[in-house]
């Protein structure tokens, strides 16, 4: 278990620095470059310009020299200038970082709380309409697109009723209250998806519980199906979706972006599009090795619980 | 053909918008001499409310307006009598997707950047295009004993902001430094766009501390309508040196009528008032004496169309930061407590050919021109209100008639196809043209254009999707480029106005820096045809009489037209809608629609808030 | 949304993980999926009859869906089924056309996630080693950025036709289909028949494609129908962001693009007949897929799902 671990800690490192060399690659063959976007957002379209920013921004160092300069600030826990930003991006980092965490949080629980007591219905009603009715909400829930629900969501009550639903972004430090309000929206309709996502898993660890061995000893033992489905099916199932819960939160870094975008909350996923528009490749590669790191630890720890839930798995 | 309930119903609407027929006083204006400056509307601040590239949605001619629309019934400045009359107060908020590219006022020009230099600065003068007039800002007058030298006087009291250099005086040293900052600015990664603005101004002296002498290289008439730009502001000069002489995120360096105190706060922008400010005696303009009736302004950016629609149709924005057509006018009609204006159009519009490749070849660049249906583009681009364009902005006096314009650009799509095969079309560009599409702007126009073309050639046209960065290097890449035309337009008028439309057609504008129309061209006929139009240039700008000058300038258009090289006019749109809350009082509609980097409703300080309301 | 879609994480995979089972012949198998998942049938149905109209859309008394017309922004009436957008082009045309880019898409680069995954699963599996080394650890890194990062940075790369957005959407599925498809190889590799092959000195490349491949089809098949709606709406999002489609053309997501939005309030049919087009050929394919993975795996037969 021991050894595994390290195993796997050792990993992490050796997998962030490929990727980021990847990620590093592919940017620097992407047509244009940050001096180019600098100039031209100046109006200034000459090539002086371009060389004048290129040199600014160290773009004419050798290729793998900028790479260990970004690797090296990434490590020491300051990635790097940012040319859009016209400043160091932890600036702006670390309060995405907050932002987008902060959002999917609020998504996951609102999609814990949407989908947990559909998916239970839906398994101890398996087969009856209400079934059906549950499935097939959720299924229309994975099915629409979030950038439209929200569409619809912000222009008919401002029509109807002239009610904003796209207010201006608070600051956590400045009002707590309000800032949440201002996330609750687009955490909700980030959670349809998730939520059906999560009706779906339940229901069938669930039925899958309901139809195990030890099920059928606990009924055979004669107790109530209720307390059947309280102690022995949904604990169970809930560990299963908590590990799920796990990973698929790792997705929510990213996953909120098109929100971000519409209701124009600092985000990282915002952060990574700006990144890419500006050819602002510190913020690309800086986004992008964040993600990963956040995906690989939460992939340990899910892997980690997965033995603790099952201690059938061993490592 | 029978039309649906909803198509009947909104086109049956009786307006009740508020028409201008401001046009006229462009249309009356004498607007400079030489132009030599263009558009503070670079093509890059995507869904800005400049409306930049050509989404058609801003625009057109001041004396189609004025001959459409000669019911209006209101004064062309003012856009209703105040019950109450001005009230001191209030916080103007504005909720637009302008990009914050910097904050220096001699370099960047994004729509952002000019919302900084007209609230956080001051400047020598104020120029107002609806009335063709400088007004004075820090001077309070100035002499032009010849065409070469202007002497300014400058206020008395005029100070910087409180933060900037503890409030002290502005004086014709400060004056002095900030123009001949211009040049270094630029080495900081400055704006070309820009520069034509100040080349003309040869040197910059302060005989004492109230007077500025200017001595231009040349006669110059357009010298005091670009110098009444917010380009032209007037910076501190210990703040910008201990900045590095870069005051892209330097606050406050001036001493305008606002001062900033929030920046990019989670996207919220805020100025409040200068307490530093001086006094307008007497207030000319739109100077009130005491300093602008709104206390403060804001700006709430977001990215998201629909985000800023939702903002302004709850009240929570005073102004419609989104496109306008008429068809967003017709829906914002309805709606409680909003305003919607309608002024005369401003935009040009060009389909741009890289000069490197076409100006070989004449006859197929006639059979593209033959090829577009000129008619069917203002029908459906322009929704049926738009006018044929010109290498001249529309509503100036210079420009050509509608009449002569629509006989130079006829459609026959027989005849281009003729042209093109018989001279080889398919063979010099393969067979197909490729063109760039920015992504952050959509564009019907490239869509119809290039489908006309593909009916009418037998071609097809590939389109190479840009985003912000890309577009940038694809543009101006040296020719030959990687496309063979693209689709470009300038939304304003306010700058330098009769140059904005003519720069894509000569070689000391865009015609060069995205047409490779370049005097000094590996290609012959390049070379010669872009000798000839700088000359023809060179010619109308020497020539200081005024019919003389318009003369010159008719007959470059007809050449330009029917050389058809290496741009092609657009139609263009004849109307431009606004929308502000109702609460928004006493705005200067005309000015206001140019929605430019320079004027437009920033730096009019006469324009107030109704408390009673929202 | 497209992150979730993209991402295929171990979860789901654990979901879809182990399920080795018989495979079902379709000569008979059609029948018994109609007679036991009736919801998977209606959904059949539908996609079917979206193929139709995409295959044989000029015959659905549609015009050019890209001509431009004089009718701006007319309701939905006698002429114009489903209304003009602001171009005057025909939203009924453009609706039917629009189903061709979905249908490509989805299939397509699923298709194309199928293929590289199930090889790269396959090399993995079966080799074992060196070669099973590299390609995990390849996959855990290409997985640990999330989907979108892919497809927004190989986007800017390649450019935006429907071929490239197939590629790239593809491509960027195909690691999480290895991984999910590696585990069954893993058990194949252990099992009797495949011992049997080796001592009866079948080639390694043979027992992958004869003996291997075909007990992995009902894996195949699940994880196909799962990422079919995955990529429709990944494109969608794509498109979204200005990153997908190109402006203009028929889909249904360029049409739920800035001009619905922008004249939503006067014109709804504008972002309603495109959005529910996208959103029911979704939940068709969810429900399909859905049906297909009851029907193909025996552990979860017979439990009372549809």
């Amino acid at each position: 278990m021991q050894a595994y671990l390290i195993r796997r800690l050792l990993q992490i490192p050796i997998g962030i620095i490929l990727l980021s060399i990847i990620v590093f690659t592919l940017t620097r063959v992407l047509p244009g470059d940050a001096g180019e976007a600098r100039c031209g957002a100046a109006g200034n379209f000459s090539q002086e310009c371009f060389e004048v920013a290129r040199r600014e921004l160290g773009l004419d160092k050798p290729k793998v020299e900028q790479y260990w300069i970004w690797l090296s600030d990434f490590v020491s826990g300051n990635p790097g200038y940012s040319s859009s930003l016209r400043a160091d991006i932890s600036t702006e980092l670390w309060g995405r970082l907050s932002n987008t965490l902060q959002l999917g949080a609020m998504s996951m629980i609102m999609a814990i709380i949407i989908g947990v007591p559909i998916g239970v219905l839906s398994a101890i009603r398996a087969g009856k309409p209400e079934d059906y009715l549950a499935r097939f909400i959720a299924i229309l829930g994975l099915s629409v697109p979030n950038f439209w629900i929200a569409t619809i969501v912000i222009i008919l009550p401002a029509t109807w009723w002239g009610t904003n639903l796209a207010p201006e972004w608070i600051k956590l430090a400045d009002n707590p209250l309000g800032h949440f309000r201002v996330l609750a929206l687009p955490a909700a309709i980030a959670a349809l998806a998730a939520g059906a996502y999560i009706a779906r898993i339940v229901r069938s660890s669930m039925l899958e519980m309901l139809h195990s061995d030890h099920v059928r000893t606990a009924r055979a033992k004669g107790l109530f199906e209720r307390a059947v489905v309280m102690r022995h099916v949904l604990r169970n199932s809930m560990l299963t979706l908590f590990t799920i819960l796990g990973l698929q939160f790792s997705g929510v870094l990213a996953g909120n972006v098109i929100m971000e975008q519409i209701f124009s909350i600092p985000g990282m996923g915002a952060f990574l599009l700006k990144g890419i528009s500006a050819r602002d490749f510190n913020i690309v590669l800086s986004v992008s090795t964040i993600f990963a790191i956040w995906f690989m630890v939460i992939t340990l720890v899910v892997d980690l619980m997965y033995s603790w839930v099952d201690p059938r798995i061993r490592y | 053909m029978a039309e649906g309930y909803w198509g009947n119903y909104w086109r049956r609407r009786v307006s009740r918008r508020r028409v201008l027929a401001g046009g006229t006083a462009v249309a009356a204006g004498t607007v400079g001499l030489v132009a030599v400056g263009c558009g503070d509307d670079d093509d890059d601040d995507a869904g800005d409310e400049d409306g930049p590239v050509a989404t058609a949605t801003s625009a057109p001619d001041a004396t189609a307006a004025a001959t459409e629309a000669p019911a209006a019934t209101e004064a062309p400045a003012a856009t209703e009598a105040p019950a109450g009359g001005p009230v001191r107060g209030g916080v103007f908020r504005d909720s637009s997707s302008d990009t914050d590219t910097g904050l220096d006022p001699h370099v960047t020009v994004t729509a952002h950047t000019a919302w900084h230099s007209s609230l956080a600065y001051s400047h020598l003068l104020h120029y107002k295009l609806s009335e063709d007039r400088a007004y004075g800002d820090l001077a309070t007058g100035w002499e032009q004993p010849d065409n070469t030298n202007i002497i300014f006087n400058l206020r008395d009291g005029i100070r910087f902001a409180p933060m900037v250099a503890n409030g002290r005086d502005i004086t014709a040293e400060d004056v002095k430094f900030s123009y001949e900052r211009f040049p270094h600015a630029l080495e900081n990664l400055g704006s070309e766009v820009n520069r034509l603005q100040w080349l003309f101004i040869d040197t910059v002296e302060a005989p004492d501390a109230k007077t500025a002498h200017f001595t231009l290289g040349a006669p110059y008439a357009s010298a005091i309508p670009s110098m009444g730009s917010s380009a032209h502001a007037i910076v501190e000069r210990g703040i910008t040196e201990a900045a590095g002489n870069d005051l892209a995120d330097v606050m406050n360096a001036g001493g305008g009528a606002y001062v900033m105190v929030t920046r990019n706060d989670g996207g919220v922008y805020r100025w409040e008032r200068n307490p530093n400010y001086y006094k307008h005696i007497p207030a000319e303009g739109t100077f009130v004496e005491d300093g602008p009736y709104i206390d403060a302004k804001e700006n709430i950016t977001s990215s998201d169309e629909a985000a800023l629609e939702a903002r302004f149709l709850s009240g929570d924005a005073d102004r419609a930061a989104f496109a306008l057509d008429r068809f967003k006018a017709d829906e914002l009609e309805g709606v409680d407590g909003v305003v919607v204006y309608e002024a005369p159009g401003n935009t040009n519009s060009q389909f741009q050919m890289d000069a490197y490749k076409w100006a070989p070849h004449p006859e197929l660049r006639r059979a593209v021109s033959l090829a577009i249906d000129r008619e069917a583009y203002i029908d459906i681009v322009l929704a049926g209100e738009g006018i044929y364009g010109s290498p001249v902005g529309p509503g100036f006096p210079m420009v050509l008639s509608q009449e002569e314009l629509r006989e130079l650009q006829p459609y026959d799509p027989a005849e281009a196809k003729r042209l093109w095969d018989e001279f080889g079309g398919n063979e010099v560009f393969g067979g197909k043209l490729r063109t760039v599409t920015a992504t952050f702007a959509p564009q019907p126009t490239v869509e119809f254009v290039s489908r006309q073309l593909e009916e009418a050639l037998g071609i097809t046209v590939e389109q190479t999707p840009a985003d912000l960065a890309n577009y940038v290097s694809l543009a101006t890449e040296p020719s030959p480029k990687k496309w063979d035309f693209f689709m470009a337009s300038e939304s304003s008028l306010a700058t330098i106005p009769d140059y904005n439309g003519l720069t894509f057609y000569v070689p000391t504008g865009y015609g060069m820096i995205f047409g490779g129309l370049d005097p000094s061209s590996e290609v012959p006929e390049t070379a010669a045809y872009a000798t000839e139009s700088l000359e023809r240039f060179n010619t109308q700008a020497a020539a200081l009489d005024q019919e003389e000058r318009y003369a010159l300038l008719q007959e470059y258009q007809r050449w330009l037209i029917t050389n058809h090289c290496c741009s092609l006019p657009l139609p263009v749109p004849s109307v431009t809608f606004l929308a502000y809350r109702e609460r928004v009082r006493n705005l200067d509609v005309f000015d206001a629609s140019l929605g430019n980097a320079s004027e437009g409703f920033r730096r009019q300080q006469n324009i107030w808030l109704d408390p009673e309301l929202t | 949304m497209t992150v979730q879609a993209t991402q295929l994480t171990p979860a789901a995979a654990g979901d879809l993980h182990d399920r080795s089972g018989r495979f079902v012949r379709f000569g008979s198998g059609v029948w018994r999926f109609v007679r036991t998942q009736p919801l998977g049938a209606v959904a059949a149905i539908f996609i079917v009859a979206v193929a139709l109209l995409a295959a044989f859309a000029p015959y659905w008394n549609t015009i050019a869906p890209q001509e431009f017309g004089r009718d701006l922004l007319f309701a939905p009436g006698s002429d114009h089924w489903l209304g003009t957008n602001r171009n005057g082009q025909d939203m009924w045309s453009r609706v039917v056309y629009g189903a061709q880019p979905a249908l490509i898409i989805g299939a397509g680069a699923v298709a194309l996630s199928l293929v590289i995954g199930t090889a790269l699963a396959l090399l993995a599996g079966f080799l074992g080693g060196i070669v099973d080394s590299i390609i995990s650890r390849g996959l855990e890194v290409a997985i640990s950025l999330p989907g979108l990062l892919w497809l927004l940075i190989l986007t800017t790369l390649l450019g935006r036709s429907i071929e490239i957005i197939v590629i790239v959407i593809g491509v960027s599925f195909s690691p999480a289909v290895a991984r999910i498809i590696r585990g069954n190889v893993l058990q194949e590799r252990f099992s009797m028949y495949v011992e049997a092959a080796q001592v009866i000195g079948a080639s390694s490349p043979r027992i992958m494609l004869r003996h291997i491949l075909p007990n992995l089809a009902p894996l195949v098949i699940i994880v196909g129908s799962a990422l079919v709606p995955a990529a429709i709406l990944a494109e969608a999002g794509l498109t979204f962001l200005g990153l997908g489609l190109e402006p203009g053309s028929a889909s249904w997501s360029v049409d739920l693009g800035p001009d619905a939005r922008r004249y939503f309030r006067s014109s709804w049919w504008l972002p309603v007949f495109p959005g529910v087009a996208l959103s029911l050929t979704v939940l068709a394919f969810n429900l399909f897929g859905d049906s297909m993975r009851d029907v193909l795996d025996p552990r979860l037969r017979g439990s009372g799902l549809v």
